[in-house]
């Protein structure tokens, strides 16, 4: 186990003109093997999501310039070739997003919404996924999970949405989870 | 979300237990649209008529309308002929409904196919950007420079008048004001945090626009369509009337007004009932098209 599941090494992330650079994300480097939980804290606008995103890749480039190396399981992420990179989303790194009420697309059911990422990466039957989804909820803390497949996000509040939110993240079981400031909007009683 | 709640639980209940609003279902949103309003119901029922006469033309039509008659030339109503005969001695009643078949599939079919090729154009355009983005926009522009109607007599004097000219020219007329559309409701829902969401879970390209653009940008297109339904029954009377449209003896309600015109103080019967189903039509469908509109943006209510 010498080899980490995660190490960045001078993660760079800068908008802007050449000339003139508007560096977001000044060389971040650390590491963390299987297991760990690593806390990145810092004011607004210190970069924390760029972090998170640019590990998945998901800043649109142009206009943003990332520089560095991202090694997960050994393999250098910012050297895939960029078709490859939607294996790897889902799948082996989840990620759960800062605003619960709009990442949920209004016009599918919550059950859908879980069960896409592991019919795009799992190779199960729709029944065995659909035990997998009342699995995923009912570790997520969702009262009566069988009932709510069949529910649309605008009849959950906020603190629900967030919950379905982390189980599509952790719906094919990623080996790591990005949480992007998971309880912001969310009140303190959930 | 609050509105449908009949009850007021506490605030303990509502944390523990969540709140099921009952599905907003297809019935229920038909009702809300069509019910609303008394004026929106009779335009409904007016459309569901037309459509029947259309279909069962065959059936209720009292004569064939293509038969003509020496000695019945220009009458006006009689107890035989309801809305009178043309200067062919041709039943106007029995012209008027074959020819609202072909009002009526101009009507919805072109509208249909414009919002297929108008969302696809539009929803490349909006979400990819770049050079993909510019050459469509601009040929858009192109076409949008030209009124439809123009380019409608133009592509249908190039290729003639025969039925799937006619949907062509109607669909290429239309297809611009779609992707228009299509393209600014992308870009605006490319930025939604739940595209992004899916993306971060893997989801591919191909299967984000079908499952997360489309169904998210369906609303305004809906609308477009109710709209230019009535634009196209129009646009094709305006063909037919030409000449360009319809071809005659075949009935459609712009050439029974342009064969009326030719015997116009014999007797005004058929440019009258011509004109007066396609007021009626274009009113209606207009109506219904309003409603949806009305009822899919809550900002234009009142």
């Amino acid at each position: 186990m010498t080899v980490p599941l995660l190490e960045i090494r001078n993660l760079s992330v800068e908008f802007g003109p050449v000339s003139r650079p508007l560096r977001v994300v000044d060389s971040v480097s650390f590491s963390m093997r299987a297991g760990e939980a690593l806390g990145v804290v810092g004011e607004s606008g210190s970069g924390k999501s760029m972090t998170a995103l640019s590990i998945l890749r998901l800043l649109p480039e142009p206009p943003a310039r990332v520089s560095g190396e991202v090694y997960f399981n050994g393999r250098d992420l910012m050297r895939l070739p960029k078709r490859d990179m939607p294996a790897v989303r889902g799948k082996e790194i989840g990620m759960i997003f800062q605003e619960p009420m709009s990442s949920l697309n209004p016009l599918i059911t919550i059950g859908d919404q879980i069960d896409e990422a592991i019919m795009l990466h799992e190779p199960m039957s729709a029944v065995e996924r659909r035990e997998r989804v009342i699995a995923l909820l009912r570790l997520v803390g969702m009262p009566d999970p069988v009932s709510r497949l069949g529910a649309y996000p605008d009849q959950f509040s906020g603190g629900m949405r967030q919950r379905v939110m982390a189980a599509m993240a952790m719906a094919c079981t990623p080996q790591l989870l990005i949480a992007d400031e998971p309880t912001t909007a969310l009140d303190v009683t959930i | 979300m609050t509105d449908v709640r009949t009850e007021t639980p506490s605030a303990e209940l509502i944390a523990e237990r969540e709140i099921l609003a009952p599905e907003p279902g297809f019935r229920e949103a038909f009702s809300r649209v069509v019910l609303d309003r008394p004026s929106t119901q009779i335009a409904f029922v007016v459309v569901i008529i037309f459509i029947l006469v259309a279909v069962l033309a065959p059936l209720i039509a009292p004569y064939d309308p293509l038969r003509q008659s020496m000695l019945r030339i220009n009458q006006t109503p009689t107890a035989q002929h309801w809305l009178g005969t043309d200067q062919f001695g041709r039943d106007v009643l029995s012209r008027l409904i074959h020819g609202s078949r072909k009002s009526l599939i101009f009507g919805l079919l072109s509208p249909v196919f414009a919002a297929f090729f108008g969302t696809i154009l539009g929803v490349a355009a909006g979400y990819f950007g770049g050079i993909v983005d510019r050459v469509i926009s601009r040929i858009i522009d192109m076409l949008m420079a030209f009124p439809e109607l123009l380019l409608a007599i133009l592509i249908a004097a190039a290729l003639g008048g025969s039925f799937w000219n006619i949907v062509v020219v109607l669909t290429v007329a239309f297809t611009p004001g779609f992707a228009r559309v299509a393209r600014a409701s992308t870009l605006s829902v490319k930025q939604e945090p739940y595209v992004e969401a899916a993306i971060a879970a893997g989801v591919s390209t191909p299967h984000i626009i079908i499952r997360h653009i489309i169904p998210n940008i369906s609303a305004p297109i809906v609308v477009l369509m109710a709209l230019w339904s009535a634009s196209s029954i129009r646009i094709e009377a305006t063909l037919s009337f030409l000449g360009i449209g319809t071809r005659p003896p075949n009935p459609s309600w712009g050439n029974i007004i342009r064969d009326g015109l030719n015997s116009m103080f014999a007797t005004q019967w058929p440019i009258f009932a011509g004109g007066l189903a396609i007021t009626i039509v274009v009113l209606a469908i207009s109506i219904i098209g309003d409603s949806v509109r009305d009822h899919l943006d809550p900002e234009t209510n009142q």
